[in-house]
């Protein structure tokens, strides 16, 4: 029984090594392709990692790539953010999602906020998941060795800037830990797409044939309010919503 | 040695001789000579006026009597002399009247006075004058009514003030400035004067020059007559058409003051000569209109971005930070100044790297016209927002204009100006999003390039943070700790509370003291048993409630007990198991296994009973 059980977990070992070495050869096969120009193989090999239900953003970043090249504008957008969202705080990431989405058609006027929420906005946005987690870890690992040196080294309580030092960790943590909290439950509860499709009608209903309100071209970003059968509820950053077929579009 | 005494000496020489140069230049002369009137009846008197003005002394000076028999009489003359310094040199004049009475009917001239001075000779202009007949008419003309005086005096006017158009030239191109002057031409005196008209100039765009105060007067001597003349307005036209163009008329009043015609022989004429005494009479003047001929510019040499610049410029290009920041604003200040129509003038467009956002130039324009052209400059400052880091070059900007002095086209270039943009910190405003979409058209920039970095391949949404790893990694440490600190604060309650300590061990001593009152069970030596069994039960009561050894008495625990509030019933049961333990070991030696065991029995149930209980 017990042998059995060690077996099945070294298999799952080896099919989970060997699906991660395909995956990168997969990977460096695309990467291979674009080189030399072949941006239909590069995003075959690419798409292929993603179908292995393996990621990180460096393969989402290139397949961005490869289809920005190939002129697919809304495939390009919609891998650079989910490159994006696995690495907000890299530059090229950054940098061609916005060459991207300056070639897009539509432009939603945001309305206008206060400089210093944008800018706390921003601020809130900015870190990566990692780094605020691994932040928030240590700062939690300093707080609680910092605390129980106390029961341990009776003598520290009497250390100066002992008491600041642990409740400064504390503090800190906790900030860290809220803003991680917050961005995990929006990560969380939050879903985004692409307009994949040169140009979608957004109706009033997830029918055919319902109330066209307006057009959206491929590459813009929506929030997904909610899924009913092969529609999506889409909200706009400016505040429209309204209905679009699932196929036209892209998770993030 | 030689070459450098030669050096020496050239310059004081080279001054000498300007010096002497100048001093010839003193001893010339200016003869001026002037009539009181180009017309003059026959027998009436006439003036003539000889200036002679020059630097030297003149006491020698005599000049020559004209001769005038031919029409005239001489019939006396006056002299006077006058000296002054101005501007440090000293200036000496002398003026020699003479007097002759008309004899002749016709037009003659008077021929040049000359005058000599150390062997030179300066002569005066010729001057025409007319002889008329109509003398006898004048007594009875002063007889009538005060209408012919006016007539005459109009009559006069004509001839004795006007206004002229003066151009400075007739033939231009279009753009080129011509200067239009008025010019009042006066023999009387003229107090006051007032524009009655702005005249229109449809195919020109006009400058007007601005006049410090009252314009300044000049002589001028005309056909033998003296003439006061002053520029009343002044006007640059900057033709904007080509073809025949005229400059409309401009008409001034002017307010003159006349004399009275009287007797001359009256004792009081010298008296109401006085300007005092005269009266104001105001003339309409108008200028004569002047046709211009508008040249077009010459096709050949123009340069495509001309726009219609003509003058004189020169252009300045500026910017006020080479090293910015992205979205940081520069600005980029473009001057051209110079001579010719600033106003219409215009700047084509610069070409701007594709990244920058451009904003509509500020144009500011300063035109002097107080000197003697027009003058002045044209700002244009461009407000540039670099959107993208990296090494910029703003191509040379030109200005092409038609060079009048040349007569040909001219490109002035200046710039090729290098702008470093560095990163800026605010990602916020993703700056090209702004952009419009034909900007965006313009945008060479590429995508950055595939990253080659062959990192790990994690399953698709499986995050750290998501996994049981991350939980156990956040919980963990505070449990362990939390566990600690209970575990920590019990020891420190077994070493510090002894009736704690007791209650904790009284199970364990009780437990004990029971399993060896169950072998003494077993190996059938009922006195051990039951010592061991009360021990057991009056050990743990003791302990759990506390109890000195020394009050370890059925009496004082069964108290005690009591006083926890043990219910009665229990304490019964307590009391006669002790009892029974103590009748079976002391009276009766040898009892039945059935009640030891019973009796064992009974202790472990009192036991937990109580260990709820306490």
């Amino acid at each position: 029984m017990k042998k059995r059980l060690v077996f099945i977990a070294l298999f799952a070992m080896l099919a989970t090594q060997t699906l991660a070495d395909e995956a990168t050869t997969y990977f460096v096969k695309g990467n291979k392709a674009y080189e030399s120009g072949d941006f239909a193989a590069a995003i075959a090999n690419y798409e292929h990692v993603i179908s292995l239900n393996e990621e990180n953003w460096h393969l989402y970043f290139n397949l961005g790539n490869a289809y920005f090249r190939s002129n697919n504008l809304g495939r390009a957008i919609l891998n650079y953010e989910r490159a994006f969202k696995l690495a907000p705080e890299n530059e090229d990431v950054q940098f061609n999602l916005e060459m991207a989405a300056l070639q897009t058609t539509d432009r939603i006027p945001l309305p206008p906020k206060e400089a210093y929420l944008v800018l706390l906005e921003n601020w809130f946005n900015s870190p990566s998941f990692s780094f605020l987690l691994y932040t928030t870890l240590i700062l939690y690992a300093t707080f609680i060795l910092g605390w129980a040196l106390r029961y341990f080294v009776p003598a520290i309580t009497g250390a100066p800037f002992y008491q600041f030092f642990v409740v400064t960790a504390l503090v800190l943590f906790l900030f860290f830990a809220s803003i991680f909290s917050l961005r995990w439950y929006n990560q969380a509860t939050k879903q985004f797409g692409v307009i994949l499709e040169k140009e979608v009608n957004v109706t009033s209903s997830p029918t055919t044939g319902a109330t066209e309100l307006f057009i959206l071209h491929e590459g813009t970003k929506f929030q997904i309010k909610e899924q009913a059968s092969q529609w999506l509820r889409i909200r706009l950053r400016d505040g429209k919503t309204g209905w679009i077929t699932a196929e036209s579009a892209g998770r993030i | 040695m030689n070459s450098k005494f030669i050096q020496k000496i050239i310059p004081p020489i080279f001054i000498l001789l300007i010096a002497m140069a100048g001093l010839l230049s003193a001893a010339e002369l200016q003869v001026t000579a002037t009539i009181n009137s180009n017309r003059v009846a026959v027998d009436e008197q006439f003036t003539i006026t000889l200036q002679v003005v020059g630097g030297g002394m003149m006491n020698s000076i005599e000049p020559e009597l004209p001769n005038l028999d031919e029409f005239a009489a001489y019939t006396g003359s006056n002299q006077s002399s006058n000296f002054q310094f101005i501007n440090g040199k000293m200036s000496t004049s002398k003026t020699i009247t003479y007097y002759y009475i008309a004899r002749k009917i016709g037009s003659f001239t008077i021929p040049p006075i000359p005058v000599k001075l150390k062997g030179e000779t300066f002569a005066s202009k010729p001057i025409n004058i007319e002889i008329t007949k109509s003398t006898q008419p004048q007594p009875s003309q002063r007889s009538n009514t005060g209408r012919a005086p006016q007539q005459q005096a109009s009559t006069d006017v004509k001839d004795n003030i006007y206004l002229k158009t003066i151009v400075d030239k007739k033939k231009v191109f279009v753009g080129e400035p011509v200067t239009v002057s008025y010019v009042i031409y006066t023999a009387l005196q003229v107090t006051n004067y007032s524009f009655r008209n702005k005249p229109n100039y449809g195919d020109f765009w006009s400058e007007e020059f601005q006049s410090k105060g009252s314009p300044q007067t000049s002589e001028k001597i005309i056909n033998g007559r003296r003439f006061l003349t002053a520029t009343l307005k002044k006007v640059v036209l900057f033709p904007t058409s080509t073809g025949k163009k005229s400059i409309p008329p401009q008409e001034v009043e002017a307010a003159v003051r006349m004399r009275e015609r009287r007797a001359r022989r009256d004792i009081f004429d010298s008296f109401f000569d006085d300007p005092f005494f005269g009266r104001t009479v105001n003339h309409i003047l108008k200028s004569d209109e002047v046709e211009l001929e508008i040249l077009p510019l010459p096709t050949a040499g123009r340069p495509r971005d001309f726009s219609g610049s003509v003058g004189r410029f020169s252009m300045t290009t500026s910017v006020d930070q080479n090293t910015v920041k992205t979205n940081d604003a520069i600005t980029l200040k473009i001057v051209i100044a110079g001579e010719g129509n600033i106003r219409t003038m215009s700047l084509p467009k610069p070409k701007f790297p594709d990244s920058f956002e451009v904003y509509d130039p500020k144009i500011s324009e300063k035109i002097d016209r107080s000197g003697a052209s027009i003058k002045g400059r044209k700002t244009y400052e461009y407000l540039l927002v670099p959107r993208e880091q990296g090494q910029f070059r703003i191509d040379p900007i030109t200005f092409s204009y038609f060079d009048l002095n040349e007569k040909r086209y001219k490109t002035l270039s200046r710039g090729a100006m290098d702008i470093i943009v560095e990163k800026g910190d605010k990602r916020v405003s993703s700056p090209a999003r702004g952009l419009s979409k034909s900007e965006v058209k313009l945008l060479g920039k590429d995508i950055r390039y595939i990253s080659l970095e062959n990192e790990t391949f994690e399953p698709v949404g499986e995050k750290f943070y998501n996994s049981l790893l991350f939980w156990f990694l956040l919980s963990g440490p505070i449990l362990v700790f939390m566990s600690g600190i209970f575990y920590r604060q019990h020891q420190e309650k077994l070493g510090t509370n002894i009736a704690y300590a007791r209650s904790r061990k009284a199970q364990k001593m009780a437990n004990r003291q029971l399993k060896t009152a169950h072998t003494a069970m077993k190996a059938g030596d009922v006195t051990l048993f039951y010592s061991e069994l009360a021990r057991a039960l009056t050990a743990f009561a003791g302990n759990k409630l506390n109890v000195q050894e020394s009050a370890l008495v059925r009496d004082e625990l069964i108290k005690a007990l009591r006083f926890r509030g043990i219910e009665d019933e229990l304490v019964q049961s307590f009391d006669s198991v002790l009892q029974e333990c103590d009748f079976r070991r002391f009276a009766m030696p040898d009892a039945p296994e059935t009640a030891m065991e019973t009796a064992y029995e009974n202790v472990n149930t009192l036991i937990v009973s109580l260990e709820k209980k306490l």
